[in-house]
């Protein structure tokens, strides 16, 4: 540009016109990729989708929807940077970037960015930034959306040992309550059989009845159902300076992943009554409920769980108590062991729990990298 | 690395080698321009060969690499020598530029030896506009106009490229999977977790999508952004205000040359070798703009040289000398043609010609005498008793001029070879009440008139040297001297021997030197002898010169027979474009002649005997006493006249366009453009004018009509030509068509039977190819599980085992990498229990396919 200038106003004041063409060549190639690139980004929108449920360590795809608006021109080359930040942390941040290469008149097209985040939390996406420099990559033409929004990232799943739900208390339900489930999803299924009388009709497998001539009914294995009271110890050795910085080979953050691991599983089964509680530095309990908002509420806590030096375990099983009597099973899932936990812990978690232990219906599953230790 | 990752991989190499090529031909043709533009070619075989060096070892082969701290040394060392040599050049400033541009071309070669990157190709962009800066100072020539345009193009893809290649960089999935996969491996061992980044990002989609829109990005750019560029430059360059005349660059490789008041001899033969252009003349009647039809060659006079001087060295010199004659010659504005009564306009006719003249070495400019002013004459001088013109403002001779002016020197589309010299005392008119006035007139006149005898005797005067040979022709030759006579022949009656004149005498000397066995034309000379005089010479010893030295004897044999004589150069041109009308005057016709004064009685005697062309219209009036006449006594065979005929004069419609609307563009063309009208302005006729020309001259070229009216020629080589064109354009016509066909044809394909594209995940790539092999083939709307359902029915035979269990068990381990959410494709490859479970079915898969290919053979 300043090139430009220089020999456009020698060409203008020597008379040089030779000098005026080149100058005057580069100056429109300064003005037409100035309005070019400028009107580009000011017709473009774009429209950030993020995933509703993201665990830590899987990747995830957010999506940005690119709409042209301009009747003629086509957009190339634009740049989509949206920045990552991690809210509870110390402020890490990353650019995420995607692009197009062309994005015609008239036409929204996704662009995607595959992320993965590899420890629990919030994280904020944005402010979101869309850029072009065609067509000379000389002048950077962007837009700026400053809106943001918060993403609750939930701690990592993990493989289990094989036969943990064996390992908890359960109660069978009979086989004649399978036939009676409403929807074969309250199952899995087992065979197929003759129409009997009371039957649930909408059981009837159609396409085989046609078959055979008479009616056949889908039959369902029943399912194992819980209810039981997962509680989780947000216990760590000493102060952390950074809550979520810790990966799984942190014993706190394993055994967190080791519970949303298994509260994951148990919640997937329909009929299943679990509460979570969670025993932080305060207590929250939650409930599953019939829709998906629950597990996420549930989630989301994990992802926000703060370890602690004192968790309030025994104001958790306390709360249990009052409010969850009837609820059969308690397991506590927590990095330490039961024995340390009741010795640490002054406000008589041992009598606490002692209502569901004479029973046999309390554990104390000692979360380890490697190796659990189940205490009943 | 995935196969995809591989692919676009390959795509960014295309891309970057492209990038890679544009800039290596932008550096070659900016070192070429400058190097056109300095007078350097040696700079420009430079920059072609490291440009040529860099682009195939450095970028292509990657034979080696310059590294940085290497490069940046010699970028010290060669701008240090530069900087001394630019510090010795003290003021001159021609060689400053010139050391400027040479480190230019040695950084830009350095630069081309080292590996690439984006700021790397911003200075080669940056390096060849510098080129360009140096070379619009230096150089006006239609070349710089050809090299603009390429190198506009080149450097508007290779940013364009650019920006794809900086986008791509920003959004490298190569880099990001590499520093995982380190990430990864540190991690495996024992290294610290913080090794792995916390946060991943990657977009192989986006890198794809925009590698894919960058290589169509140089065809956007010159289909969408290049028109809104050149139509915006062009508002910039025309609209802008200018408040100087338009100038030329010094033109160091394009030597500008002209006519000046000194000349040696030898000098017209070198110009004679030069065929640039150097003026362009329109010859039309006064009513309009018809082109007069001329019938023989133009006499363009631009100095009148009179003096002779022999060096010591020997080298021989004519100059212009008014040092004695201040009341002859005198810088004046050209006369009205009411100053020139003698010129009746019902004997000659009356014609305007406009001269549009080039920049040149000297201030001198090409005439046709006698002349007179027209309305836009110009800025010009009019040199009196030389009838030559000259620039008014002295020291422009690096801008053109454009000039015009009436003149009568034309009889039936002949040059008359006379111009009347007038008596001064004769045109005074008696004023009886004012006395003192004419007394004052007439004493003004009477000096006139004998600076005119003086200058007259001076043009008789010879030179010291030994000039005994031309005093010996011209004895011999002077038909005017009874010893002589007999040596003239048979064509001179005794009876009239006392009615010979200074023109029988001048005519006998042109016969002499039109004998090709005693003389001969030559550009190639000796050097000049320092012991004998330079024309002696050439008619004692060489008899072979060129117009100059034909000229200079004819001039010596004159004078030394009393005859006043000087010499005039000029140009004799006889070459017409069609294309532009107008004659075009080229350095390759300057000629010399002679100019000899001789009486009105002689030149009345002489027309009376002498049926002699040229004379066809003497003035009757008596204060016209004198007379200068024109004789060329070079042979008229050598005199061809150099004519440009390539192209129908094309490439010459083309120069002028380009230093008529943008080398020569100024504050008055400007406002004509912006004050006229647009339907009805100059200029914009002036435009059409041009654009008709332009097309009547390709229709020329097609008729094979190259001349115009005076010369008009069937030029032969037009065919020939035509026949080379169509030899080469007819292959790549073919070609084109070939190609547009093939692409046509494909795209009908692809809409009529159109199959999905092929995997990305390498596993099920295997298996679609396999079914391929077959003949199942995947319709882009059939989903994984369809084309399980497909081939297990097509491909079931009784002897071979259903194809359903593997395919189904491929076909679910491809939905959970395509559809699960699981990017990390590399990771889960390596999962030894996924990966053998795909082995396996993959392995019995094409065990089953292998058994039905057998079968199918078998029953064939």
């Amino acid at each position: 540009m300043i090139l430009g200038l220089l020999a456009m106003v020698g060409g203008a004041v020597q008379g040089f016109n030779l000098l005026l063409v080149l100058s005057s060549t580069l100056l429109a190639a300064m003005i037409v990729h100035w309005r070019w690139s400028g009107r580009s980004i000011e017709t473009v929108g774009v429209e950030r989708r993020l995933p509703t449920e993201v665990f830590a360590g899987k990747p995830f795809r957010v999506r940005y929807q690119t709409s042209n608006s301009n009747w003629l021109m086509p957009a190339w080359l634009l740049q989509i940077s949206d920045v990552v930040t991690s809210i509870h942390g110390k402020g890490q941040s990353v650019e995420a970037r995607c692009g197009l290469g062309t994005l015609p008149a008239k036409v929204t097209v996704a662009a995607s960015v595959d992320v993965t985040i590899r420890r629990r939390g919030q994280y904020r996406f944005g402010p979101l930034t869309v850029s072009t420099t065609f067509p000379f990559s000389l002048i950077h033409a962007k837009k700026v959306d400053s809106s943001t929004a918060v993403l609750d990232v939930y701690p990592n799943l993990i493989s289990l040992p094989s036969g943990w739900k064996q390992r908890l208390l359960s109660h069978q339900g009979g086989t004649a309550t399978a036939v009676n489930r409403s929807a074969p999803s309250e199952g899995e299924f087992f065979a197929m059989r003759e129409y009997q009388y009371g039957d649930n009709p909408r059981l009837i497998h159609w396409r085989t009845s046609a078959r055979v001539g008479s009616p056949i009914i889908r039959q369902f294995e029943q399912l194992e159902r819980y209810d039981l009271c997962l509680v989780l110890d947000a216990f760590q050795h000493g102060e952390s300076q950074n809550w979520e910085g810790s990966s799984l080979t942190d014993p706190t953050e394993y055994a967190i992943s080791y519970l949303t691991t298994m509260l994951t599983d148990l919640i997937q089964i329909p009929g299943n009554r679990i509460v979570l509680a969670i025993a932080g530095s305060e207590v929250q309990i939650m409930q599953t409920g019939s829709d998906t908002q629950s597990f996420r509420r549930m989630m989301g806590a994990l992802a926000q769980t703060r370890a602690t030096t004192k968790p309030t375990v025994s104001q958790a099983i306390d709360d249990i108590a009052k409010h969850s009597r009837d609820i059969s099973d308690v397991v506590v899932v927590s990095c330490r062991a039961e024995s340390e936990a009741f010795a640490d812990d002054d406000a008589g978690l041992k009598d606490l729990v002692s209502p569901w232990a004479r029973r046999g219906r309390f554990q104390w599953i000692e979360a380890r990298l490697g190796a659990s230790v189940v205490n009943s | 690395m995935t196969s995809a990752s591989r692919q676009l991989d390959e795509f960014e190499d295309g891309v970057n080698l492209r990038l890679r090529l544009y800039f290596a031909i932008l550096t070659a043709l900016g070192t070429i321009v400058l190097s056109v533009g300095i007078g350097r070619p040696v700079l420009g075989v430079l920059g072609v060969f490291f440009s040529f060096i860099g682009f195939v070892f450095v970028d292509w082969l990657m034979v080696f690499v310059m590294p940085t701290m290497v490069a940046y040394a010699l970028m010290i060392v060669a701008s240090g020598y530069c900087v001394l040599r630019f510090i010795e050049a003290d003021n001159d400033w021609l060689n400053q530029l010139t050391t400027v541009a040479t480190m230019l071309v040695a950084i830009q070669s350095i630069m081309m030896l080292q590996s690439k990157r984006k700021r790397l190709f911003e200075h080669l962009s940056i390096f060849a506009m510098l080129e360009l800066l140096i070379a619009a100072i230096f150089n006006d020539a239609l070349l710089y106009g050809l090299m603009f345009l390429p190198m506009a193009v080149l450097c508007a893809w290779g940013l364009s490229l650019m920006a794809t290649a900086s986008i791509c960089h920003a959004l490298d999935p190569g880099r990001l999977l590499r520093r995982r996969l380190a990430a990864e491996n540190s991690l495996q061992q024992g290294d610290q977790p913080s090794a792995v980044p916390m946060i991943e990002v990657h977009s192989e989609s986006s890198y794809a999508s925009v590698l894919n829109s960058g290589h169509r990005l140089p065809r956007v750019t010159m289909s969408m952004v290049a028109p809104a560029i050149l139509l915006v430059s062009m508002i910039l360059f025309y609209v802008l205000p200018r408040t100087t005349a338009s100038r030329r660059g010094s033109g160091i490789a394009t030597p500008m040359v002209g006519l000046s008041d000194t000349v040696s001899l030898g000098d017209i033969g070198r110009l004679t070798k030069n065929p640039a252009i150097a003026a362009e003349l329109r010859i039309g009647s006064r009513a309009g703009e018809l082109k007069y039809p001329l019938v023989s060659s133009l006499y363009l006079r631009a100095s009148v040289l009179d003096r002779y001087k022999v060096e010591s060295n020997g080298k021989a010199t004519f100059s212009a000398s008014s040092r004695n004659y201040e009341d002859l010659f005198r810088n004046e504005s050209l006369p009205t043609l009411g100053m020139l009564p003698y010129l009746n306009e019902s004997e000659r006719e009356p014609i305007t010609v406009s001269v549009d003249c080039r920049p040149s070495a000297t201030d001198q400019l090409p005439a046709i005498a006698p002349y007179f002013s027209q309305r836009f004459s110009g800025n010009v001088f009019h040199q009196t008793a030389r009838w030559t013109l000259r620039r008014r403002t002295l020291g422009t001779n690096n801008r053109s001029v454009s000039y015009s002016f009436g003149t009568m020197a034309f009889a039936r589309g002949a040059q008359e070879r006379w111009i009347g010299i007038e008596n001064a005392e004769a045109r005074v008119v008696e004023d009886p009440d004012d006395v003192e006035r004419t007394t004052q007139q007439k004493r003004a006149a009477a000096e006139r008139e004998i600076g005119y005898d003086q200058y007259r005797l001076d043009l008789t005067r010879m030179p010291d040297s030994d000039l005994s040979t031309i005093r010996r022709l011209a004895a011999e030759l002077d038909p005017r001297d009874a010893a002589s006579r007999r040596g003239i022949g048979s064509s001179t009656s005794p009876g009239k021997a006392n009615q010979m004149t200074a023109l029988d005498f001048a005519s006998a000397v042109v016969d002499h030197f039109d004998d090709p066995q005693r003389y001969t034309y030559s550009l190639r000379l000796d050097g000049a002898a320092e012991d004998i005089d330079p024309i002696e010479k050439f008619v004692r010893l060489d008899r072979s010169g060129h117009c100059q030295h034909f000229a200079a004897a004819m001039t010596m044999m004159m004078r030394s027979r009393d005859v006043p004589a000087r010499i005039v150069v000029g140009y004799l041109c006889s070459e017409f474009s069609g294309v532009r009308k107008a004659y075009i005057v080229r350095q390759a016709h300057a000629h010399a002649w002679v100019e000899i004064m001789v009486t009105r009685r002689d030149l009345e005697n002489y027309r009376a005997r002498v049926r002699a062309p040229g004379f066809k219209t003497v003035p009757d009036d008596p204060a016209i006493d004198r007379f200068w006449v024109r004789f060329d006594p070079t042979p008229p065979a050598a005199t061809t006249p150099y004519a440009n005929d390539f192209g129908g004069g094309v490439a010459d419609a083309a120069e002028g366009v380009w230093d008529r609307y943008v080398v020569d563009m100024d504050g008055k063309k400007q406002t004509d453009l912006l004050r006229s009208n647009v339907a009805t302005g100059a200029l914009h006729k002036s435009y059409l004018g041009a654009l008709g020309r332009f097309k009547e001259g390709i229709l020329n070229f097609r008729a094979s009509d190259f001349g115009g009216p005076g010369l008009r020629v069937k030029n032969r080589s037009a065919g020939l030509i035509l026949f080379v064109i169509m030899c080469l354009g007819l292959p790549i016509a073919i070609f084109t068509a070939i190609r547009i066909y093939r692409r046509a044809k494909s795209r009908l394909n692809s809409s009529g039977d159109r199959q999905a594209t092929m995997p990305t995940i390498d596993f099920y790539k295997r298996v679609v190819q396999s079914l391929q092999e077959l003949g199942i083939h995947r319709a882009p709307s059939e989903t994984p599980l369809e084309l399980v359902a497909e081939a297990s029915t097509k491909l079931q035979h009784p002897l071979v085992e259903s194809l359903e269990q593997p395919l189904g068990k491929l076909t679910k381990a491809f939905y959970r990498q395509r559809f699960g959410g699981d990017l990390e494709i590399d990771k889960m490859e390596e999962n030894t229990e996924n990966r053998r479970q795909i082995e396996e079915s993959l392995k019995e898969l094409e065990e089953r396919l292998t058994l039905i290919r057998q079968t199918h053979d078998s029953d064939d």
